[in-house]
């Protein structure tokens, strides 16, 4: 890697090792989790979109009862009966979580429990038709339903875009982050033992200079020696 | 309305979504008249809202805003059929998840063979 050099020697080697190591784990982890979430998710897909099919089914139940009901109604009525009926619904919504993912629960029961029982109704019958009657039933049964789909479909929504997210992280460290350490370490140890080597050459060369001078001067001792011995062998003969 | 209560809404053509009142969900009808948009924005701004279910036509209007907004916590926005009829847009909803997810739409040819 030439665009990012780090200094040859044992630290940043031990550091690059480090950071090498936990890479590695949270690539596996990461992998395990981005499975995990697609064995969640795939498992969900198929219930949500029979879901989807059913609250299709029910909705148009009710939009067919519907029409019945505009078609014997005058439509100032129903304008004023639908106005009168509105009772605010609200209902709880918890957080719940699946492989970290968080998403948003909806109490469906509220959603069904509502409306039923003596206060169903709350327009006057008299001006109202029984189509009418059925018409908001079919939606009432529909309802629970649409609520459980709109919960599943944003658990898919939030789970497909955390499934992308751990994808990509998963990538950029198997593609880049890995073997860019990997390629770190290696320039560190090769150029740790190309010093090495270096090294050891400059105290090889050394040694020889030393060696060389030392037998120089020996012979230099020895030729004084002998210049020496052979001046008093020369007086002694005198 | 306590901390975590969240109000359900519709949102469409009043023929379609004015039997909801009637249960008590929060119905804001939408036609030419209507900035769909600003009303849609102002919803999910104020943050009250669990679901907000949409008709298709004003799902299609306001397209733009859905997609921002997919991937949030909440609000849920959910297509539904009009009383005109199917156009499929809930069932795509499905699949954008699942093309993101998966990579690719693993659903594609699943239909062409039925």
């Amino acid at each position: 890697m030439a665009n990012n050099r780090v200094s040859p020697n044992r630290m940043s080697l031990m550091r690059l090792k480090r950071e090498l190591r936990t890479a590695a784990r949270g690539h596996s982890m990461l992998k395990d989790k981005r499975d995990g979430l697609m064995k969640e998710f795939l498992a969900m897909v198929d219930g949500t979109l029979a879901l989807r099919q059913e609250v299709d089914r029910l909705l148009a139940d009710a939009a067919l009862a519907m029409s019945m009901a505009r078609a014997v109604m005058q439509p100032e009525m129903l304008d004023e009966a639908m106005l009168l009926s509105a009772e605010a619904l609200c209902f709880e919504v918890s957080r719940k979580s699946v492989m970290a993912v968080d998403y948003p629960a909806f109490d469906s029961g509220a959603a069904s429990g509502m409306g039923s029982g003596s206060g169903r109704f709350t327009y006057g019958l008299a001006s109202t038709s029984g189509e009418l009657d059925l018409a908001l039933d079919a939606l009432r049964r529909a309802l629970p339903t649409m609520v459980e789909l709109a919960e599943k479909e944003k658990q898919l929504q939030l789970m497909a875009n955390e499934i992308e997210k751990t994808r990509r992280r998963v990538n950029s460290l198997e593609h880049v982050m890995i073997p860019k350490l990997k390629a770190q370490i290696k320039d560190i140890s090769m150029r740790m033992e190309e010093n090495e080597r270096d090294g050891l050459t400059r105290l090889m060369k050394v040694k020889d200079m030393i060696v060389a001078e030392e037998i120089q001067a020996r012979r230099r001792r020895a030729e004084i020696a002998e210049a020496e011995f052979k001046a008093k062998q020369a007086a002694a003969e005198a | 309305m306590k901390k975590n209560e969240r109000r359900m809404a519709v949102l469409g053509d009043i023929g379609s979504v004015i039997g909801f009142r009637g249960l008590g969900l929060e119905v804001h009808a939408t036609g030419p008249e209507v900035d769909t948009h600003k009303l849609l924005r102002d919803m999910i701004r104020s943050e009250q809202y669990a679901v907000i279910f949409m008709t298709e036509a004003a799902m299609t209007e306001v397209h733009d805003l859905v997609e921002t907004h997919r991937f949030d916590y909440m609000p849920a926005l959910v297509p539904i059929p009009a009383s005109t009829g199917n156009q499929g847009i809930g069932q795509d909803a499905i699949r954008v998840s699942v093309r993101k997810a998966v990579g690719f739409d693993i659903f594609a040819n699943k239909e062409q063979k039925e």
